[in-house]
């Protein structure tokens, strides 16, 4: 029978995913007007939708056929979860007053499909992710005041710079290696990636290098010598993933501040011919392109990873197998880079397309901010952030289903990860503060337009 | 710079719906081909209450099914030919092989699965897994099983123009219903009876490659037809010598007299002639060192010419000696290719997936696996092919009123006799069935003849 129950659900949650994304396919459509649409019901609606997404796969987690009861720890540890979500998403709704409520539901309901797949793979996992996102919310509550200030901040550039090489230097030399990287700093047994806050020091030493449009190529060198030593370091840690993701920061940002296409096309061809280069003469860049390109000759050893991700996604009908009937706990380090195949496996595939939208609904939001603003270099910063979170997640979906090669990084809000949480959390904050300065700005404007 | 940010973002947006055709187009079309996949956990997943798919024969002939004992919860499976189709359906136990390997997602996989379930809680039938139908004709297959039994080697039969299998045996057998307990016995066993020798075991072809041989010197030499040569018996190329069977001189002979009497110093003088690059090509494009497309367990034919070898190693391979080695799944495949127009078919053993309330789905079409000769060549070669029967060392294989087509082989070895080989086909002008029949040490290529004739009498006065 409960087989029976979990089997109709998965039609529930495919509902649930077409539901939410129709309300912001309406916030989005709204101010052209199309249909009279009450816009703050829209986003009640979603978040009543992430209510009930949420109650529905927790309690087929937590149930036990073997017992006929709920396993009281999960029920618990879900709705600490739960009570997190919907009173984060409410009181930062609050705090960035102005800010896109859109952008807050669509994240808060990726984070909770994460949680979810955490709950259901390994309970230990998921208790610790509360910690994380309670850590991250609690940053992102606090930063209000450092971001009232968040125009002047373009005059920090050689600090970015400074403290974001150290950071890296230091994983250099003191790193650990973990999943086949040394991009981990351990500090009294409390391990962290340096480079995900060094991505975001990063994003904001360009845009404050770019605030000023560059009038000369010779203003170009600097920030791209910087930028090379940034994605040499990265290489040499063997963490190609984030390499990659900073070469793509600097070369948006900087098309971004010239809208050269030359520039665009040339390091395009750069990057095309250094990783080339790097596939020559890095034995471990060879590795990962020769598992890409033929996963199957060493299906027990170095292709295990990704053809048990293939097979997650691939085995099961559109539906996927019903929450809790996969096998997602086959892939090695699935709470981590590999989320993405679960929820595939468990919830199918139209229900991870719809996910995908989320994502691009993010971006969308992110876009928005960045193009509103007037300010140069908080147009950079948010295009920048928006950027950064939109490659990590094509790099690492991209991956897991074969795609491109792949690069061991975290899938944004989903993945389990500090480092990656509360750094993701901060950027949205950053991203809505500066789409809020907008809706304050045009209202401002809209007003003196009436006196 | 808003122009820029845009840009940019299309861009990205770009790269995402990328992902999105990629991501369905995986899992619509490419993936169905992966699961199946040993080292997939999800294969293994049956609950003892559900119960596993049958397989049929063509004519829907239960061969393998499931049934629960009263009294008891489980299923159990039980086999109606156990050793007649003990390699083809293979076992669930130790590691599983065969069918019920290869396709055991299918005989797991609930079709309506939340349909059957609900059925299941109020009405209590049976939660039915599908069920598969094979291209395997049962009673050409125990035919052959009835004339192999006792003798170690191997009978492929197949349809020549769309590739299905008709009968597989492989000989010594096992008992699938008994595997667990004689598992020891059977892995350690010097004859091993769990090889699949049809499709799995690599022997000399023999003079059955003089197809191959043959073919590449109707594409190459010009005035091939017209060409004769004397034969003594013997020859030496280089210091190899070579003799025909039994030291016979054949005289003067041309192209189709030295194919249908097997005459090794005419085959040899044309390997030379030729060269080892010319017959490599010719082999590869016969599926030589390629994958045959074969679903399930088989192995690939290995020929070792290049354009360096030695002149005894070219002349011994244009024989059908050497390093070559070919399986009979593959030798059969060949003369097939000969009797379609020079097309060789993929080879299946699953014709359609048939669902619990008699739907079908997963029908396999039949595609071209290889062109490896043009149809001018294949009408010659099949032209050649109907001497050997007339009036060659295939004589034994003529049908009444049904023109025959076939090559034999006597294949030397290390393990003692000759192997002996036949592949043919009938009736020669639109074959309807193709056999390849190999008998380990049992001496000239003539004692494979009857069987194959046999068998494809048999199944032509069927249909
Ligand atoms: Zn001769």
């Amino acid at each position: 029978m409960f087989e029976a129950v979990v089997l109709i659900c998965r039609y529930l949650f495919v509902f649930y995913m077409f539901y939410f994304l129709l309300q912001a396919g309406k916030c989005v459509l709204s101010p052209y007007n199309i249909h009279h649409i009450n816009i703050s019901w829209a986003y009640s609606k979603q978040r009543m939708t992430i209510v009930f997404f949420h109650l529905t796969a927790m309690l087929i987690i937590g149930f036990k056929p073997e017992t006929g009861m709920f396993d009281i720890y999960t029920v618990i540890l879900g709705s600490a979860g739960l009570i997190l979500l919907i009173g984060g998403n409410i009181i930062l709704s609050f705090i960035y007053k102005n800010g896109s409520k859109l952008l807050f539901n669509c994240t808060f309901f990726v984070m909770d499909i994460g949680f979810i797949m955490l709950l259901r793979l390994n309970t230990a996992l998921a208790q610790r992710q509360i910690i994380w996102l309670i850590t991250g919310f609690v940053a992102t509550m606090l930063i209000p005041p450092i971001l009232r200030v968040l125009p002047r901040l373009d005059k920090l550039k050689y600090l970015y710079l400074a403290l974001g090489f150290s950071l890296l230097a230091a994983t250099l030399i003191f790193g650990d290696v973990q999943g086949g990287a040394q991009n981990w700093i351990k500090i009294k047994g409390f391990s962290f990636q340096p480079a995900e806050l060094v991505k975001l020091l990063f994003v904001f030493y360009l845009a404050s290098e770019f605030s000023q449009k560059p009038s000369s190529f010779k203003e170009l060198i600097f920030p791209s010598a910087a930028s090379a030593v940034f994605v040499i370091c990265l290489v040499m840690q063997t963490d190609l993933g984030s390499a990659l993701i900073f070469f793509m920061s600097y070369l948006i940002m900087i098309y971004i501040a010239t809208g050269n296409g030359f520039i665009f096309a040339g390091l395009s061809i750069f990057a095309f011919a250094a990783s080339m280069l790097a596939y020559k003469f890095f034995s471990h860049v060879r590795t990962r392109v020769e598992i890409w390109l033929d996963p199957w000759s060493d299906i027990s050893g170095k292709g295990y990873q990704i053809t048990q991700s293939l097979f997650a996604i691939g085995t099961w009908g559109i539906f996927g197998s019903g929450l809790t009937r996969g096998y997602a706990e086959n892939i090695p380090v699935v709470e981590r880079d590999f989320i993405f195949a679960a929820v595939c496996e468990e919830f199918g595939i139209i229900f991870s397309v719809g996910f995908i939208f989320v994502f691009i609904f993010i971006f969308f939001c992110g876009a928005k901010a960045a193009l509103r603003n007037y300010n140069r270099f908080l147009s950079l910063v948010a295009s920048g952030l928006t950027g950064l979170l939109c490659f990590q997640s094509f790099l690492i979906i991209g991956g897991v289903t074969k795609l491109i090669p792949l690069t061991g990084v975290t899938l944004p809000f989903v993945s389990y990860g500090g480092t990656s949480i509360v750094i993701s959390f901060v950027s949205i904050g950053i991203i809505q503060w500066i789409y809020a300065m907008n809706t304050l700005r045009e209202q401002q404007e809209f007003f003196d337009r009436r006196t | 710079m808003k122009k820029n940010i845009k840009f940019i973002f299309w861009f990205y947006f770009s790269l995402f719906l990328l992902l999105i055709i990629h991501l369905v187009k995986f899992k619509v079309s490419d993936s169905s081909d992966l699961i199946s996949n040993s080292y997939n956990p999800r294969l293994n997943s049956i609950e003892a209450t559900i119960k596993r798919g049958t397989i049929y024969d063509r004519n829907g002939e239960a061969l393998a099914y499931s049934e629960k004992i009263s009294g008891d919860e489980k299923y159990i499976r039980n086999y109606n030919y156990p050793r007649e189709f003990s390699h083809i359906l293979g076992f669930i136990s130790n590691g599983k092989s065969g069918v019920e390997s290869k396709y055991n997602f299918y005989l797991e996989s609930l079709h309506n699965e939340l349909f059957q379930r609900i059925n299941a809680v109020f009405n209590h039938s049976e939660l039915t897994a599908d069920s598969i139908v094979l291209t395997i004709d049962k009673d050409l297959q125990l035919e052959a099983y009835r004339l192999l039994e006792g003798k170690k080697g191997a009978v492929v039969a197949l349809e020549p123009d769309t590739g299905k299998i008709l009968s597989m045996v492989s000989y010594p057998d096992f008992d699938p219903e008994n595997i667990s307990q004689n598992w020891q016995e059977l892995s350690e066993d010097e004859e091993s009876p769990l090889i699949n020798r049809a499709s799995q075991g690599l022997y000399p072809p023999g003079s059955t490659f003089k197809i191959i041989t043959a073919a590449s010197a109707i594409e190459n030499i010009d005035d091939i037809m017209s060409r004769r040569y004397n034969c003594k018996g013997e020859e030496y190329f280089d210091d190899k010598k070579i003799r025909c069977f039994n030291l016979k001189a054949h005289g003067n002979v041309n192209l189709t007299g030295a194919f249908a009497y097997s005459c090794n110093t005419f085959f040899s003088q044309l390997g030379n002639e030729l060269g080892g690059e010319k017959l490599r090509l010719n082999a590869e494009n016969a599926l030589f060192n390629k994958d045959l497309g074969y679903e399930l367990e088989y192995n690939k034919s290995s020929f070792a010419l290049t354009k360096y070898s030695s002149q005894s190693e070219i002349v011994e391979t244009s024989i059908g000696q050497g390093k070559t080695l070919a399986t009979p799944l593959h030798m059969a495949m060949i003369a097939a290719a000969a009797g379609n127009n020079g097309i060789m078919m993929k080879p299946y053993v699953l014709d359609y997936v048939k669902t619990y309330n008699d739907k079908i789905k997963n029908q396999t079409v039949p595609v071209m696996q290889a062109k490896p000769f043009s149809p001018d060549t294949a009408y010659e070669i099949t032209q050649m092919m109907e001497k050997v029967v007339e009036e060659g060392t295939g004589v034994q294989a003529k049908i009444k009123g049904v023109i025959t087509a076939g090559k034999t082989g006597t294949a030397e070895n290390s393990s003692g006799d000759d192997h002996a080989w036949f592949v043919g086909f009938a009736p020669a002008d639109k074959p309807k069935i193709c056999v390849c029949v190999i008998l380990e040490n049992a001496g000239s290529g003539s004692k494979a003849v009857p069987t194959a004739q046999k068998l494809m009498q048999r199944y032509l006065e069927k249909s």
